[in-house]
């Protein structure tokens, strides 16, 4: 499976997807919907969405191909779309859901934590996933983008359309949130 | 909880990998067990955090002919209902149909062009 990193002859096929050609950005989809999805998935906690979001950044990247210049690599391209998509689509639900529970997951992603994990040395990234997912979505996306994908503040808070300042605010909340969830369940059962 | 363990915990959150903490603060935390602790415990989820960048999810098996769909039926992303058309096609096999068109239109392309 695909890293999402931009192998030599990529470049061809994407040439060729830029011109025009659908079987080579076929190709292309192929190559990174894994990638795609997995950010999609860690931005919105739900599979369903983010199957979603995968599909519509996908076909948004088909249409806009064209006007891809190569400044920044193909995944980290589309890894910008697929934000602008999840960020498009989190605010779309919040205008038609007049019960904001629409927006949390209706499929967790990783499962509770469970007793036999909640050790200090136990794995951690069980336990992470679930307190990822039970983030609110302003939290998470910061987290998920700083954290998990080192995209810089600033890059952070103008795909947000918030300030830096309220992108660090939101990364120290987040990560707090984080801590007392992983590390009070470990006080809490020694 | 003294002030100075405040103003140390409260700085190791915001801390970002390779980050150290001010000299006062620092200072203290060599002294302090349990802001060592709070340390440890953030170098911890960071480095968690940072390895889940490595961790790929498997996508929909039906998401390259989804995607494929909506490319051939030139679907509007922004558009919810096309959206759910793809979809659809994908969902039902009528992307079968779709290939055919495509196929079609290459071939009367290429007889165009002969």
């Amino acid at each position: 499976m695909t890293t999402g990193e931009v192998r030599p002859d990529e470049q061809d096929v994407l040439a060729r997807a830029r011109a025009g050609d659908q079987d080579a950005f076929t190709e292309l989809v192929r190559a990174h919907q894994h990638e795609v999805y997995t950010l999609a998935l860690r931005l919105v906690a739900d599979r369903e969405l983010a199957g979603d979001v995968t599909q519509e950044a996908l076909i948004r990247a088909w249409r806009a191909l064209p006007k891809f210049r190569g400044d920044a690599k193909f995944s980290t391209w589309l890894h910008r779309i697929t934000v602008n998509v999840a960020w498009s689509l989190r605010a779309k639900a919040r205008r038609q859901a007049a019960d904001p529970i629409d927006l949390t997951p209706h499929d967790p992603v990783a499962a509770g934590p469970s007793p036999e994990l909640s050790g200090e040395g136990a794995d951690l990234r069980p336990r992470l996933l679930s307190a990822l997912d039970a983030l609110t979505p302003d939290l998470r996306s910061v987290v998920v983008l700083k954290d998990v994908y080192g995209w810089p503040h600033r890059e952070i808070a103008d795909h947000l359309s918030i300030t830096v300042t309220a992108a660090k605010v939101r990364l120290h909340r987040a990560r707090k949130r984080l801590q007392d969830q992983l590390w009070q369940e470990v006080e809490g059962t020694s | 909880m003294s002030v100075a363990c405040n103003a140390v915990r409260l700085a190791i959150v915001g801390l970002d990998v390779g980050e150290v903490l001010p000299a006062p603060l620092e200072t203290h935390l060599s002294s302090c067990l349990r802001c060592q602790v709070e340390m440890v415990r953030h170098s911890k989820l960071e480095r968690e955090l940072a390895s889940l960048r490595n961790v790929v999810e498997t996508a929909p098996p039906s998401l390259v002919d989804s995607v494929a769909a909506g490319i051939v039926l030139g679907i509007d992303p922004e558009d919810e209902a096309s959206l759910n058309l793809a979809r659809v096609v994908a969902a039902t096999g009528a992307l079968v149909a779709a290939a055919g068109t495509v196929a079609v239109v290459r071939w009367m392309r290429t007889r165009s062009v002969a």
